[in-house]
C-alpha cells in the first residue's frame, strides 16, 4: 500500500508544475491587461468583449476533454482496485512464503532427528531427544510437552516424561485426561483449539487436581503394530496456538518416535532375556561369571571376603520321570522364590547355573556366615511341601560352598572347587552342606 | 509613447487574447496528458506487481511441492511401522525407495562381502548405535536424491533394528510377552519332553487346543488394543481353570493349548467342559468395553489316537475343526465324532 502512495504524489508534483506554469502565464497577462485597461478606460468597451474569447475556449474546452478526462479516472480507480488486490495476494503469498520455509526448515530437522533416534537404544536417550525436539519444533507455541506410554498390563496410561514450559503449572496427571483418553481410544489425532469451548469434551468430568490452565492442544497416539503403545501431547495456556499443519508434523513425528521407543523397549527387553533365565527369573551363567569377577577384585582391594554357594536339587532326574517335566519346573521356580526371598538382596546374585544346578554368590560375605545361609537354604528347602495333584512332595538340595580368599585367590579354581565341595556332599548321602 | 496609443493597446489586447486562448488550449492538452501518463505508470506498476506475484506464487507452488515430497518421505515410517519381519520391512522399503526417488534398483544387503558383485551400485551402511546392521544398494539414484534417500535409509534402518531386536526377544523369551504363557517353541520343548516319560512309564496325556470363537471380528470392532487384554484375560482364566501341572502355552494368534499329563479322554473332556464353561460364564472387562466370549476346544489323546506329537497336534486341530464347523462353543474329541 505504501509503494502505490508514493507513487501517486510523484506522479502529482511532476504533471501540476506542467499545468500550473500555463496558469501562471495567464495570470500574468491578465494582470497586463487589467493595468492597461485602468489607464484607458474608455478603451475598455473595446477590449472587454475580446475577453469573452479566452473565458469561451476554457469552458468549450473544459466540456471537451471532461469526459475525456473522466474515462481516464474511472480507469485509474479500476487500475486502483487492481493493485489493491494484487497487494493482498501478494502479502498472502509472502506469509505463504514464510511458512512453507518453516515447514521445510522443520523437515529438514527431522532428518537430524531419524539419524539421531536411530543411535539410541535406551529408553532415556529418546526421551532426551523428544523433549529438546518438541521446542525446537514448536518455537513460537511456548508449550507443555507431555509423554504418556500404555500399561498393557493395567490398560492405563503412564507418564512417561514431560517438559514444562517456563512458568506453567507442574503436570499432575499421572494417568492421563479426557482429551488422551479420547486419542488413545479412536487411535487418532487430536486438535483442540479452545479446550473450554469444545462439544467433544465435557470439562466438568475432570477431577479437580487435573485442572491446569489451559487453552489449546494438540496430541497423538504412538501406533505400533496396530496397537496405541502411548500418546504425545502438547499444550498451551493460549487458545488456537496450534494448526492442522502442527498437528501434521507431531502425527510424523509420532510415527518416528513409535519406532524409537519400540525399539528402547525391545532392545531392554532382549538385554534382560540376555542375562535372566526365562523359568526361574534368575541370572543366567554368563552374567554370573563376570559379577564373580568384578566382586573378587573388589575383595582383593578391600580385604573383605566373598562366598560362593553351589547348590543342586537331589534326585532331580528321578522326581522329573515320576511327576513330569512341568512338575519339575514347579519345584526350580519354587526354589528361585525361595533364594530370593532368604538371601536375595541387591548386593548377592542368585543364579541359576545349569538345568538344577544353582550358584549364589555372596559378597562381603565370611565363611561362617555363608554356612549359616547355606543351612537356613537347605533346611528351608526341604521343609517345603510341593503339592502335586492332591499330593505331598518334598526335595532337598546338597550345597558346597567355598569362600575368597581363604580356599582360594583365583575364579576358575574357586569355581571347581565349589563344584567338588558340592560332589562330596551328595556322595555324603544327599540333603547336606560341605564347606571346602 | 507609442505603445499607448489606443490602435496599439487594442493591438496587444487581440494578441494577448489570442495568447491566453492559445494557453487554455495547451493547458488541458497537458491535464489530459499528465493523466494519460499518470495512469500508464500506474497501469505498469500493477502489471509489475502481477508478476512479481506469478514469481512468488511460482516460487511458493514449487516450495509446496518440495515439502510435500519431503513429507512424504516420513510417510515410510508409518508404513514399516506395521511389519516385524525383515524380508517384508526391506521389501516395502525398496518399493517405496523406488516409488518416491524413481531408482531403477534397489536391494538390501546383510553382509558387506556381498556388495563386491555390485558394481554400478551405490553401498549405503545402515547404522544403529554403533553397529553397522546391513547395507542397502541403489542403482539409478540422481546426485539431487541422496539427501532424500538418507531420509528413507534412516528409517528403514530403525525398522530394521526392531525387527531384529524382536526376533531375538522371541527366540530368547520363554513366554509369550502378552499372556505370559509359555511361548510356542518353549511348550512344543516341553510337550516333547512330557511325550518321552508318558513313553517310558506307559501313561497317557491329553492334549487340548482352545481358540477364541470370532475373534477377529471383536479385533476388528474394537481395536487391537481390546483385543490384546482379550488374550490376556482368557489366558489368566484358563490358567485358573487348571491344575498346577498342567501345561499351557499360546499356539498361535488367539489358539492357546494345553497339555494334561496323565489324563484320559473323558477326564479331559471334563476339563474342556470346565474351561468351556468359565468362559462362558465370564465377563471381560477391556478398558470401557466389557466382552462375552465363547471358545471352541478340540481334544486328542495320547497314546490314543496319535504316537507323535505332530500327530497328536494335528489330530486335535482336527478336532478343533470339527467343534467349529458344528456351531461353535463347543468340544470336540478326536475318535468320538471321526
Amino acid at each position: 500500500m505504501i509503494k502505490i502512495q508514493n507513487l501517486q504524489s510523484c506522479n502529482l508534483s511532476k504533471s501540476s508544475s506542467n499545468v500550473i506554469s500555463h496558469l501562471l502565464v495567464l495570470v500574468v497577462y491578465t494582470a497586463i491587461i487589467i493595468v492597461i485597461s485602468l489607464k484607458f478606460t474608455y478603451l475598455l468597451k473595446i477590449t472587454l468583449p475580446l475577453f469573452i474569447l479566452p473565458v469561451a475556449s476554457f469552458f468549450y474546452l473544459f466540456k471537451k476533454t471532461d469526459t475525456k478526462n473522466r474515462l481516464l479516472f474511472l480507469k485509474r480507480s479500476e487500475v486502483e482496485e487492481e493493485v489493491n488486490t494484487l497487494n493482498e495476494r501478494l502479502s498472502h503469498q509472502e506469509k505463504l512464503k514464510v511458512a512453507l520455509h518453516k515447514k521445510i526448515d522443520r523437515y529438514s530437522y527431522l532428518e537430524g532427528l531419524v539419524q539421531k533416534l536411530s543411535l539410541e537404544l535406551s529408553l532415556d536417550g529418546v526421551y532426551k531427544i523428544l523433549m529438546k525436539a518438541i521446542p525446537e519444533l514448536f518455537k513460537e507455541a511456548g508449550s507443555n510437552c507431555i509423554l504418556y506410554l500404555v500399561d498393557q498390563e493395567r490398560q492405563e496410561l503412564n507418564l512417561a516424561c514431560s517438559r514444562v514450559y517456563e512458568g506453567n503449572e507442574i503436570i499432575k496427571t499421572k494417568k492421563g485426561d479426557i482429551f488422551d483418553h479420547w486419542v488413545l481410544k479412536k487411535m487418532q489425532p487430536l486438535l483442540v483449539e479452545n479446550v473450554k469451548t469444545d462439544f467433544r469434551f465435557d470439562l466438568s468430568s475432570l477431577q479437580p487436581e487435573q485442572i491446569r490452565p489451559m487453552g489449546s492442544l494438540i496430541s497423538v497416539a504412538l501406533i505400533a503394530q496396530s496397537r496405541p503403545i502411548g500418546i504425545i501431547r502438547l499444550d498451551s495456556g493460549d487458545i488456537a496456538r496450534y494448526d492442522s499443519e502442527d498437528l501434521r508434523l507431531l502425527s510424523t513425528l509420532s510415527d518416528l518416535f513409535a519406532l524409537a521407543i519400540q525399539n528402547a523397549l525391545f532392545y531392554q527387553h532382549a538385554k534382560e532375556l540376555a542375562i535372566k533365565d526365562g523359568l526361574t527369573g534368575l541370572y543366567l551363567r554368563r552374567f554370573f561369571a563376570e559379577r564373580l569377577g568384578e566382586e573378587i577384585e573388589k575383595a582383593r582391594l578391600r580385604n573383605s571376603s566373598v562366598s560362593l554357594l553351589m547348590l543342586d536339587v537331589d534326585n532331580f532326574k528321578r522326581y522329573n520321570d515320576k511327576f513330569g517335566h512341568i512338575a519339575g519346573d514347579i519345584v526350580l521356580k519354587l526354589i528361585a522364590k525361595m533364594l530370593t526371598t532368604i538371601i536375595g538382596t541387591e548386593a548377592n546374585v542368585i543364579c541359576r547355573y545349569g538345568g538344577e544346578e544353582f550358584m549364589i554368590l555372596l559378597p562381603d560375605c565370611t565363611k561362617k556366615d555363608a554356612l549359616l545361609l547355606a543351612n537356613n537354604i537347605s533346611h528351608g528347602i526341604a521343609a517345603q511341601d510341593i503339592i502335586l495333584r492332591r499330593k505331598k512332595t518334598n526335595v532337598t538340595v546338597s550345597i558346597g560352598m567355598v569362600t575368597f580368599p581363604a580356599d582360594s585367590q583365583s575364579e576358575e579354581d574357586l569355581i571347581n572347587k565349589v563344584d567338588l565341595v558340592m560332589y562330596r556332599a551328595k556322595q555324603l548321602g544327599k540333603n547336606k552342606v560341605c564347606s571346602y | 509613447m507609442f505603445l499607448l496609443e489606443p490602435l496599439s493597446v487594442f493591438i496587444i489586447s487581440v494578441i494577448l487574447v489570442v495568447l491566453m486562448v492559445y494557453k487554455i488550449d495547451k493547458y488541458f492538452i497537458d491535464r489530459y496528458n499528465t493523466f494519460r501518463k499518470e495512469l500508464k505508470n500506474f497501469e505498469s506498476y500493477a502489471c509489475g506487481l502481477e508478476q512479481n506475484l506469478n514469481s512468488l506464487e511460482e516460487e511458493n507452488l514449487k516450495l509446496q511441492q518440495d515439502s510435500e515430497k519431503i513429507f512424504s518421505l516420513y510417510e515410510l515410517t508409518r508404513e514399516l511401522a506395521k511389519y516385524l519381519d525383515e524380508q517384508e520391512l526391506s521389501k516395502v522399503f525398496c518399493e517405496k525407495a523406488n516409488q518416491y526417488l524413481k531408482l531403477t534398483d534397489c536391494r538390501f544387503i546383510e553382509h558387506s562381502s556381498l556388495t563386491q558383485d555390485l558394481k554400478d551400485f551405490g553401498v549405503f551402511a545402515l547404522r544403529i548405535e554403533k553397529n553397522v546392521i546391513g547395507y542397502l544398494a541403489v542403482e539409478g539414484l540422481r546426485d539431487s536424491d541422496v539427501d532424500n534417500f538418507n531420509i528413507l535409509s534412516g528409517q528403514f534402518a530403525m525398522a530394521l533394528e526392531r525387527a531384529k531386536l524382536y526376533k531375538e526377544i522371541e527366540q530368547l523369551a520363554i513366554t509369550d510377552s502378552l499372556t505370559n504363557i509359555y511361548a510356542r517353541w518353549y511348550f512344543l520343548q516341553r510337550a516333547e519332553e512330557e511325550l518321552h516319560r508318558s513313553l517310558k512309564f506307559d501313561l497317557s496325556f491329553s492334549f487340548l487346543i482352545i481358540d477364541i470363537d470370532h475373534f477377529k471380528d471383536c479385533n476388528d470392532k474394537f481395536g487391537h488394543l481390546v483385543g490384546d487384554v482379550v488374550l490376556r484375560e482368557l489366558s489368566k482364566i484358563l490358567r485358573s481353570s487348571m491344575r498346577q501341572i498342567d501345561l499351557l502355552g499360546r499356539f498361535g494368534g488367539e489358539e492357546f493349548c494345553i497339555l494334561l499329563p496323565e489324563t484320559n479322554k473323558s477326564s479331559a473332556h471334563q476339563a474342556a467342559e470346565r474351561i468351556r464353561s468359565t468362559v462362558l460364564g465370564s465377563k471381560i472387562k477391556a478398558f470401557d468395553e466389557s466382552i462375552k466370549l465363547t471358545v471352541s476346544i478340540g481334544i486328542a489323546n495320547f497314546s490314543e489316537d496319535a504316537d507323535n506329537l505332530k500327530e497328536l497336534i494335528d489330530r486335535s486341530d482336527w478336532a478343533l475343526y470339527r467343534a467349529k464347523q458344528t456351531g461353535r462353543n463347543r468340544i470336540c474329541l478326536y475318535g468320538v465324532y471321526k
